[in-house]
């Protein structure tokens, strides 16, 4: 697999997950770029028993954890940037909303949601994040109810 | 009320092409880091240069009758060299990035590690760079003390009246600063490990 198929394949996956974790979309891609020049720089030792999603979404998941090292240097620019944003259509609403509820989480649980909402089986999530799959499950479907009411509160305003 | 497989489809329809950098974008990003890699090593061995060449030069030129002025003179540059370096080292984010592919859980306790390590680093260089300095300059001011008591007189008192200062006022505020900045940084980082750790 060349690295242009890695991208063509996982970026779009790997930006929703930068975007739950920051909901600002200059942060992300640059979180994204991040990624994805870790993931050039390592792909060379990527040993192929591990599934590629799983060795992905742990190097973008590390790169969103290392981020608060950064963050600084963005906060000046934050508000603006967040000003400047409206969503066009009623679809990207509810996108651009889902990302905010999934941003108001706490870190870990940002993680964790948005690799549900990717799709990720709970093993490989576990796998991802390092703890231990009971654990995992138990708090998927405590956060699965947490966002679930904050979209739904959404909707009914 | 919205399911929460209606979440999922709303999450997996986003996001909008060209909200994502092209792979080009993170080539050229690539290629522009190991040029910037490159230039500070580049930078860091002309200093060192530059360095050893001043020595020399002041070696040749000046001639010291007596040895402490030239070990002085090395302990001097040295020390600032060190200095150049520890600074370096201190306002970097974490260079972690051969644990980057290790799960979050494990990563966050490199973060953690790293961020106790510069701060146990902050707190024993500070020391050894004003020691190192004082030395330093008492053995190179000593030749020209021994020439000219009064002169000596003055040049001791300014000079150690200088570290004086920075030892107890700015060196204890510096460290003050970088250590507010660090602990911030693990607290933050050992909160997140503590939500991934527990069931609740």
């Amino acid at each position: 697999m060349t690295f242009e198929e890695i991208y063509a394949g996982w970026s779009p996956k790997v930006y929703r997950l930068c975007m739950g974790y920051v909901n600002d979309h200059d942060r992300a891609k640059d979180l994204v770029q991040d990624t994805f020049i870790a993931i050039w720089q390592n792909l060379a030792g990527f040993r192929q028993e591990a599934a590629i999603g799983t060795w992905i979404f742990r190097i973008a998941t590390n790169i969103c954890l290392r981020s608060a090292e950064k963050k600084q240097k963005h906060l000046s620019s934050e508000l603006p940037l967040q000003l400047a944003e409206t969503p066009e259509s009623p679809k990207e609403e509810k996108i651009e909303f889902l990302y905010k509820c999934v941003s108001e989480l706490e870190e870990a649980e940002r993680i964790i949601i948005s690799l549900v909402l990717e799709g990720i089986p709970q093993a490989e999530i576990a796998a991802i994040t390092g703890i231990s799959e009971g654990n995992t499950r138990v708090k998927i479907h405590r956060i699965k109810q947490k966002l679930t009411e904050k979209f739904a509160a959404y909707e009914n305003i | 009320m919205k399911t929460f497989e209606d979440l999922q489809d709303i999450w997996q329809s986003s996001p909008q092409i060209n909200a994502i950098p092209d792979v080009a974008t993170i080539l050229e990003e690539v290629k522009k880091q190991h040029r910037k890699m490159l230039r500070k090593n580049i930078m860091v061995a002309l200093l060192l240069a530059a360095t050893a060449i001043y020595i020399t030069i002041l070696g040749f030129n000046f001639v010291f009758k007596f040895p402490t002025t030239y070990i002085g003179m090395a302990i001097v540059v040295l020390t600032v060299i060190s200095g150049v370096f520890v600074n370096a080292l201190l306002s970097v984010p974490a260079k972690t990035n051969g644990q980057i592919m290790e799960s979050a859980s494990s990563y966050l306790e490199v973060l953690i590690k790293y961020n106790n390590r510069q701060k146990r680093l902050l707190a024993n260089y500070y020391g050894i760079y004003f020691i190192g300095l004082s030395i330093g300059m008492a053995m190179y001011l000593y030749e020209f003390a021994a020439r000219n008591i009064s002169f000596g007189v003055i040049a001791y008192l300014g000079t150690f009246g200088w570290f004086a200062f920075s030892w107890f006022y700015l060196r204890k505020q510096a460290i003050r600063k970088q250590q507010a900045k660090l602990n911030g940084m693990i607290e933050k980082l050992e909160a997140v490990k503590t939500g991934m750790d527990t069931s609740n």
